[in-house]
């Protein structure tokens, strides 16, 4: 029981860290998209 | 009832892209979302050809076919139109779509792509004719207002006919009879031996 | 030398007529033959548009806007992949994952839950140490969670919309979405930790051919031996090293939409994913069934890590005989003493 517990906990909280390491990766469109010349 | 329909006239079009401005700014699309673009095939040589693209309203449509939330719904008009609500940002349509009209605000698909954004044939979408809300998420509802989208009516040399498909077939037909030849519509080389390069 | 000169100019000359009029003759392929241009020489004729739409290629151009992925003017690939995804897919999955449940159930009926012959003795022995089950049981939650969520993707539409409405289903479908993408990390890192604590027990042999003959003991009554590791067992493994490592590859591809692959690569990635995932759930079933009501004393293996002997005797007789020869505090009984106490 406590190494399944161990591992949900495990799950989640590998789960929420690659959450925020990927909400710093995401990049909005007007941001991808917009060359030198945009002034946003 | 009008079915509705796009038709770029390409013999037309000179890539001005005031159809793009017009429709970015009419609906406040925000930088990075294309509702509408120009394509220009075999730039800078001889015969180079430009069309305006947007989403093509299909009968069928195959972004409606694979939306897992079926957020896809067609109107009278047979103008495709979704719901931001009920949109989970999967990025299924794009996938599905031929004319990649199905636009998306962020680039990962971490969770959601956000909502998607598409062509709407200036009709808006589900929530009530002429609201801010209406407004706010899907832009102008041009339709409701018994106008046409504004893009075909900026058009500066009338390329892009956007509105009844009966009417836009009937000026095109005007126009296909007095060039005297296909504009490479299909069926026209099949019917008539002709090819826009003879 | 005026002559000389003269002589040289004139060849100088009808070279640079020769080379004027070889990069005129090119731009021939424009003009008609009373000299006119004929500005449409070159454009894309209609035939040639409607052949590259028919073999299933795209037409392309040029857009001055910075999403080059716009520059595809008609792309009917996703016609095929729209078949593939709500038609296709939907009969692999439904046959798949129907088809193993009433294949289990049958079983179950037919052969009944393979019983310990000699009983329970009460001695036990530890089969999995804590990380072993630790690892295992984060993999298999993050994977039930995965193939629920993922599973609403492809028949939620049909058959849970239906029954909760749009607007519920479109909240559950979010949040399932966001599962389904966060947990994929935990359970790859279980993925690569199975692969890694586990893959000495599982490369076949001589013994699992032997097995397999035997019927493995499902088919029959047989106690054909084993190692730690039973063929049915290894062929487990590597349906979810293999079945899981590619469809982590495909998922994350679909997670990073164009930022490797194009259109068509998008719509193989998702194919690929959602065929192997439907595959993976059905192996998943019956591993879930054997492991669980399947077999008597095999539970508690995962479940708190030993078995009783005499699972392992009629099971796992070589891995018994290994087990029983190591010394460690593997073993929750002292072996007897080698050589008698002086």
């Amino acid at each position: 029981m406590k190494s399944f517990l161990l591992a949900c906990m495990a799950a989640v909280i590998i789960a929420t860290a690659a959450g925020f390491a990927l909400s710093t990766v995401q990049k909005p469109a007007d941001a991808a998209y917009s060359t030198t010349g945009v002034r946003l | 009832m009008a079915r509705m329909k796009f038709l770029c006239d390409a013999d037309r079009c000179i890539e001005c892209n005031a159809c793009v401005t017009a429709c970015k700014n009419e609906h406040e699309v925000p930088w990075g979302i294309n509702r509408r673009r120009v394509v220009t095939i075999n730039d800078g040589k001889p015969g180079e050809r430009s069309i305006s693209m947007a989403c093509m309203h299909c009968t069928d449509a195959p972004c409606a076919a694979v939306c897992p939330v079926n957020c896809f719904y067609t109107t009278a008009d047979a103008v495709v139109l979704h719901s931001k609500d009920l949109c989970i940002g999967c990025g299924y349509c794009f996938y599905a779509c031929p004319f990649g009209a199905p636009q998306y605000p962020k680039v990962g698909n971490f969770g959601s792509r956000g909502k998607m954004d598409k062509c709407t044939f200036c009709a808006g979408g589900p929530e009530a004719d002429g609201t801010q809300a209406e407004y706010e998420k899907y832009g102008s509802n041009r339709l409701a207002e018994g106008k046409l989208p504004l893009c075909a009516e900026m058009c500066s040399t009338k390329s892009l006919l956007a509105g009844d498909g009966d009417i836009v077939a009937q000026i095109y037909k005007e126009r296909v009879t007095r060039r005297g030849y296909g504009s490479g519509a299909w069926g026209w080389q099949t019917a008539y031996r002709e090819t826009i390069a003879s | 030398m005026a002559r000389l000169f003269a002589q040289a100019r004139f060849i100088i000359g009808a070279l640079v007529f020769v080379l004027a009029l070889a990069v005129a003759l090119p731009a021939s392929a424009q003009r008609n033959s009373d000299g006119s241009v004929n500005p449409t020489a070159s454009s894309v004729k209609e035939q040639q548009l409607l052949g590259t739409l028919q073999r299933g290629g795209s037409i392309n151009g040029r857009v001055s806007i910075p999403d080059q992925k716009s520059a595809n003017l008609i792309h009917p690939g996703g016609r095929d992949w729209r078949h593939f995804h709500e038609v296709t897919l939907r009969w692999i999955g439904g046959i798949a994952v129907l088809g193993m449940l009433i294949v289990l159930v049958a079983f179950y009926l037919i052969r009944g839950q393979v019983k310990l012959e000699s009983g329970y003795s009460g001695r036990r022995i530890v089969r999995f140490n804590a990380f072993e089950r630790a690892v295992h049981w984060m993999t298999a939650t993050c994977f039930i969670i995965l193939a629920i969520t993922g599973l609403n993707i492809t028949f939620g539409k049909p058959l849970l919309l239906p029954l909760i409405g749009e607007g519920a289903f479109a909240d559950w479908a979010q949040w399932a979405k966001y599962a389904h993408n966060y947990l994929s990390f935990p359970f790859a890192v279980g993925v690569f930790c199975i692969f890694l604590i586990w893959i000495a027990g599982n490369i076949p042999n001589k013994v699992d051919v032997e097995w397999v003959k035997r019927g493995g003991g499902i088919v029959g009554h047989d106690h054909p031996p084993a190692y730690r590791f039973n063929a049915g067992q290894k062929m487990i493994y590597w349906v979810v090293v293999i079945g899981g490592t590619l469809v982590a590859a495909s998922g994350y591809l679909l997670m990073f939409p164009f930022y490797v692959t194009d259109i068509q690569g998008m719509q193989l990635a998702q194919t690929v994913h959602a065929i192997i995932a439907v595959l993976f759930v059905a192996a998943m079933l019956a591993h879930i069934y054997i492991g669980t009501i399947g077999m008597e004393g095999a539970f508690e293996a995962m479940g708190e890590g030993t078995v009783d002997h005499n699972f392992a005797r009629e099971h796992h007789a070589l891995w018994l005989e290994q087990e029983m020869a190591r010394t460690g505090p593997n073993e929750s009984q002292r072996q007897p003493m080698a050589t008698p106490a002086e």
